[in-house]
């Protein structure tokens, strides 16, 4: 009998239902992860399978895993599926968005347009990707509590990057599309915060100051929407 | 100033023409492990990378992470960097009965059933393998004592809409593959081979078997020692590409 046939050990994260907090904050990459994770009461590493690295602690006397998910919808398909069925029940996505020079803000993300392949797989084409509303509205009033300038905005979710001509002004990521809707179908909530910028720092992602000022807010919301 | 790749973080001089290009960094280092010596060797993330030289030859191993989308990223990348040949190494659900772990699926082309492709023009035109990477690597397994099957793998989105661990019915959705002759399902060749056509790169795909995962279900082990098989397997090829005149059939003239 295989490993996975004897445990509900999932293939892809190694982790086992109650490995997760009901509220997870979800990164790039296992770098950020533990920077958030750094950030937390008693954090303490709890798997780590791939580039999928799952950090536990407490925030406000309340628990919270901290998961890195990588980047795109297959990727992060992988990871909300298993994160799910491990405990996640809130899920709030920290990521850099493609956007013009003018936009400098983070972005509290309301609506994806789906332009992406793993949504398509998953759902009818008409369905549309919207935020849990409560998370986004909260998301507005935490920033603005911490003196943080947010805007709320809608993304487009693309598979492609380079070699795309685009006249089109929204924000471009890479998961917001697909995450939002597979969300909705696990009957979980789900928010996306973007630090929005030029390829170079899409491709960085979140780092320094603004991947903690992001993450906090994060931190924040994921634990304050209880009250 | 020296241009580096934006998501890799890569040089032109970090890199060797042939590149083996994991979905998990963690092969990345199991690559470095096989080399004779290393040159150099870094990166975070899902994006990992070693270059150093085995048998004579200068190969590089680059991790993309999971799906088409960033195989795409990294793979253009790859191309503005100098790559000339990418070569895919992973693992596969198997859909014909004759697979195993144990045994090598060689690519020659891939069902592009996946955004990225689409994003790339995929429709009529088939995500099909280099021919000349395809000849190598039947080489390498034949040469190692390999079981290989060659043909077509689909390239999908969602493995929780088409493994045996979905939420819903999966055999459905996989039947029409394999009364197609699919052998397996993954989630990176055809964006690779889409985006190698559309840049001028040779590219190929191998993966290590499991069972069939229709006789299978809850069994998703490869082997440790089938994965270790098919990087050395990889390597072998990548060495006999990097030295163009092992290619040659015996006895059938140099042209």
């Amino acid at each position: 009998m295989s490993e996975s046939e004897k445990t509900d050990l999932q293939v892809h994260l190694r982790i086992v239902s109650g490995d997760m907090a009901p509220q997870v904050v979800l990164t790039r990459t296992p770098e950020q992860a533990e920077r958030i994770a750094d950030l937390l009461d008693g954090a303490h590493k709890v798997a780590r399978g791939r580039a999928f690295a799952t950090f536990t602690g407490q925030w406000a006397g309340t628990e919270v895993s901290v998961l890195s998910v990588g980047l795109g919808g297959p990727s992060v398909s992988i990871a909300v599926e298993e994160a799910v069925r491990a405990g996640a029940r809130t899920l709030i996505l920290i990521e850099t968005a493609l956007a013009g020079a003018t936009e400098r803000d983070p972005i509290v993300v309301t609506s994806a347009a789906r332009y992406d392949g793993t949504s398509a797989e998953y759902f009818p084409a008409d369905l549309p990707a919207v935020a849990d509303v409560p998370l986004a509205l909260t998301a507005r009033e935490m920033a603005r509590r911490a003196g943080m300038e947010v805007r709320l905005g809608q993304v487009r979710s693309f598979d492609r990057l380079y070699g795309v001509e685009d006249d089109d002004s929204r924000p471009v990521d890479m998961s917001a599309g697909l995450l939002y809707p597979l969300a909705a179908s696990l009957r979980c909530r789900a928010l996306v915060i973007v630090q929005p910028g030029d390829l170079a720092a899409f491709a960085r992602g979140l780092e320094g100051d603004c991947l903690e000022s992001i993450g906090r807010l994060a931190l924040d919301v994921i634990t304050g929407s209880d009250r | 100033m020296t241009t580096r790749g934006h998501f890799t973080g890569l040089r032109a001089e970090d890199l060797a023409p042939t590149v083996l290009l994991p979905g998990d960094p963690g092969r990345v280092d199991a690559v470095a492990m096989s080399l004779d010596t290393i040159e150099v060797q870094g990166g975070s993330g899902d994006h990992r990378f070693v270059t150093g030289m085995i048998d004579g030859a200068r190969v590089s191993s680059v991790s993309a992470g999971i799906g088409c989308p960033v195989t795409a990223l990294v793979v253009e990348e790859l191309a503005d960097l100098g790559v000339r040949t990418v070569l895919r190494i992973g693992t596969c659900g198997a859909l014909q009965p004759d697979l195993k772990p144990g045994v090598m699926v060689v690519a020659s082309a891939a069902v592009s059933g996946d955004g990225t492709s689409r994003a790339y023009g995929a429709g009529a035109d088939p995500a099909v393998a280099d021919i000349d990477v395809v000849a190598a690597l039947l080489q390498a397994c034949e040469a190692e004592g390999v079981p290989h099957v060659t043909g077509v793998v689909r390239s999908h989105d969602a493995f929780y809409l088409e493994s045996p661990w979905a939420r819903g019915d999966f055999r459905d959705r996989v039947q029409v593959w394999i009364d197609s002759g699919v052998l397996a399902l993954e989630n990176e060749s055809s964006a690779l081979f889409s985006v190698a056509a559309l840049r001028g790169l040779s590219a190929g795909s191998i993966l290590a078997s499991g069972y069939p995962i229709l006789d299978h279900p809850a069994d998703f082990s490869h082997g440790e020692e089938n994965k270790v098989r098919m990087v050395r397997v990889a390597l072998s090829a990548a060495v006999r590409m990097a030295q163009p005149t092992i290619g040659l059939v015996q006895g059938a003239g140099s042209s």
